[in-house]
């Protein structure tokens, strides 16, 4: 028997229509790669103004040339690398105080680098948390400046390690609190930075005072560096566990503010960090830094910063250096 | 000639056929957003399962919870007060209440949480002494007073309170002008007009917005992490940052958000039914 189109009835196929091809769309984005990840949100792109501070040494030409061969083509093709750090971090990498000088020892070594390579680096500023899932998710070519490389982390990526950092105790000028080291602190307040790999030392050292009939240690986790200095300079904490760079940088310009104590714990090297899928990348880095170390480029940015003792020599620049180069406790006279 | 009995009327409901397949479409768009979301491979759901009642997640649940019904109680009693005062006779009173609810709805949240949180880079420490005189009778550092859950409690109840203010002006200048009236003829002093006829009044138009500013306080009390305050969602990121995997217990902590809403909107709905007696719906 002859249907009879009715309104009705053509109102329910074009919606029996739609609803398919809807719920079709919404199944195939499940395609295994996700272009961007909730958790980082959307790192704010300021490109800084690399300003050159000083003239750096430029090496041959044809060393150049080699370098800018070893770039993957996606990155020769676009002319930039794009790099995450955060940029409150200093002197790892920082934003002066007119918001658009960019300096830091990693910002000031990739500009050694971009003659070298032919490509510009594209600083971008993103939170310590959402640094590995952003670059995991392809939303930065490299991070570089503020994160260790440790055998965790090197499950996940490739790092090639720039200098020693590790672990510093930052206290209040004079030290009223007497906290000399990790071991005085139970019972005390310390702050770390989020998603640092101090959070790991305090709990441990915590629960060790435990054992000992002691009072735990009171982690205090902040977002951002700037949050841990307020924090040690109310007295909310005694001490905050930074790294030796951003602590004996505050230390530097603040000296009636903070003071550093005790030794350097967990010394290991800092890396610039990549996909394990872009190894290109990666090798071609460490080629420029080893150049770097070699023509003395390398180890003017560190002095710039008073990172001179922090300093790897050329052979020591490795893709995944963190077993050989890991040291426990780093006992280092306190320069001025 | 026979007579026929009528015809049963046969009455069919009015069909709302382009409803039913909007209907339709709705359900499938969301059960397939849903499943896809559920089936992504990017989520790694043993993570998830792993966190979700460990013990640092429901530390954190449990703060969450005392800060905001904390900051609820002390904010809505401070916002009364605000309140009567905005709407007094008094000048003075009035236009203390508008300095008061302009500086704390115009100063951000986050600034005020950091103001006290860090209360000790003003002042250092806290005493009470005899004035004038060298004579103190205590003297304590302002942190071990002033800790980091005061300060949020403080920070959160202060910026809660002028909203709540608004929220119960509102609700007390929408009961007629009239109740108050008949009260006052009957002889009834302002106190016991506004506590028995008024207020029971207002409450019915002030519950709905309040309920919204108090879950819009769960939210926001996540801004206590500036202070490194171990609420809810902070510590789900902390611990997303060191684990790398940040959108994992992200869901763990909306996880809970959701729960505590429902819990909160089933609350809210029979409050509202309570005071609801007597109208007509």
């Amino acid at each position: 028997m002859a249907r009879l189109r009715t309104p009705q009835r053509t109102s329910i196929v074009i919606a029996a229509t739609l609803g398919l091809v809807l719920g079709a769309a919404a199944c195939s984005s499940d395609d295994g790669t996700s272009t961007s990840t909730e958790a980082t949100g959307t790192p704010e792109a300021e490109p800084a103004d690399t300003e050159p501070t000083q003239a750096e040494e430029q090496p041959a030409d044809d060393a150049g040339q080699q370098l800018s061969d070893m770039l993957p083509e996606r990155i020769r093709e676009a002319g930039t690398i794009t790099v995450a750090n955060p940029l409150q971090n200093p002197p790892y990498a920082f934003l002066e105080a007119d918001g658009e000088t960019l300096s830091g020892i990693a910002p000031d070594l990739s500009e050694a680098l971009e003659p070298m390579l032919g490509v510009e680096f594209d600083w971008v500023d993103t939170p310590f948390p959402n640094l590995i899932p952003g670059l995991e998710a392809g939303e930065f070519d490299m991070i570089w400046g503020s994160i260790t490389d440790n055998l965790e982390r090197e499950e996940i990526l490739d790092f090639v390690d720039y200098h020693m950092d590790g672990a510093l105790l930052l206290v209040e000028s004079g030290n009223p609190r007497e906290v000399d080291t990790l071991e005085d602190s139970c019972g005390l307040s310390i702050g770390a930075l989020s998603g640092s790999f101090q959070i790991e030392l305090l709990e441990n050292q915590s629960a060790t005072c435990e054992e000992a009939g002691e009072e735990p240690i009171d982690v205090r986790v902040y977002p951002d560096v700037p949050g841990g200095l307020t924090a040690v300079r109310s007295g909310q904490a005694a001490a905050f566990f930074a790294g030796v760079g951003a602590a004996r940088y505050q230390a530097e310009v603040a000296p009636d503010e903070f003071d550093t104590a005790g030794p350097i714990y967990s010394a290991s090297p800092f890396g610039a960090a990549f996909r394990k899928d872009d190894r290109e990348l990666t090798e071609t880095i460490q080629a420029g830094l080893q150049q770097l170390v070699e023509d003395g480029s390398y180890i003017e940015v560190l002095d710039r910063y008073g990172m001179g003792l922090t300093a790897l020599e050329a052979d020591q620049i490795l893709i995944n250096g963190a077993e050989q180069l890991n040291q426990e406790i780093l006992e280092v006279p306190d320069s001025p | 000639m026979t007579h026929q009995p009528p015809e049963t009327i046969r009455a069919v409901p009015r069909r709302h056929h382009g409803q039913s397949a909007f209907a339709v479409v709705a359900v499938v768009f969301v059960v397939s957003v849903a499943v896809s979301i559920y089936r992504n491979p990017n989520i790694d759901h043993p993570t998830i399962a792993e966190y979700i009642t460990s013990a640092p997640i429901m530390e954190g649940l449990v703060t969450t919870i005392q800060l905001t019904v904390l900051a609820a109680m002390i904010g809505s009693a401070i916002g009364l007060v605000v309140a009567l005062m905005r709407m007094s006779p008094n000048r003075v009173l009035q236009s203390l209440a508008w300095l008061y609810l302009w500086f704390f709805r115009g100063v951000p949240l986050l600034v005020q949480i950091l103001f006290w949180g860090n209360f000790g880079l003003f002042f250092r420490h806290l005493e009470l002494g005899i004035p004038f005189t060298d004579v103190q009778l205590f003297r304590v550092e302002t942190s071990a007073v002033i800790t980091t859950f005061v300060a949020s409690v403080i920070g959160l109840a202060l910026h809660e309170s002028a909203y709540m203010a608004e929220i119960f002006r509102g609700g007390i200048l929408g009961v007629d002008g009239g109740q108050a009236e008949a009260a006052q003829a009957l002889g009834m002093t302002p106190r016991d007009t506004f506590r028995r006829i008024v207020m029971p009044q207002a409450l019915r138009m002030i519950i709905p917005p309040a309920g919204n500013q108090y879950i819009s306080l769960l939210k926001a009390s996540s801004l206590v992490s500036v202070i490194a305050g171990g609420d809810l969602l902070t510590r789900a990121e902390n611990i997303g940052a060191v684990t790398l995997r940040s959108l994992e217990l992200l869901a763990v902590a909306t996880f809970w958000y959701l729960v505590i809403v429902s819990v909160a909107s089933i609350g809210q709905y029979f409050v509202e039914r309570r005071f609801s007696r007597g109208y007509a719906s």
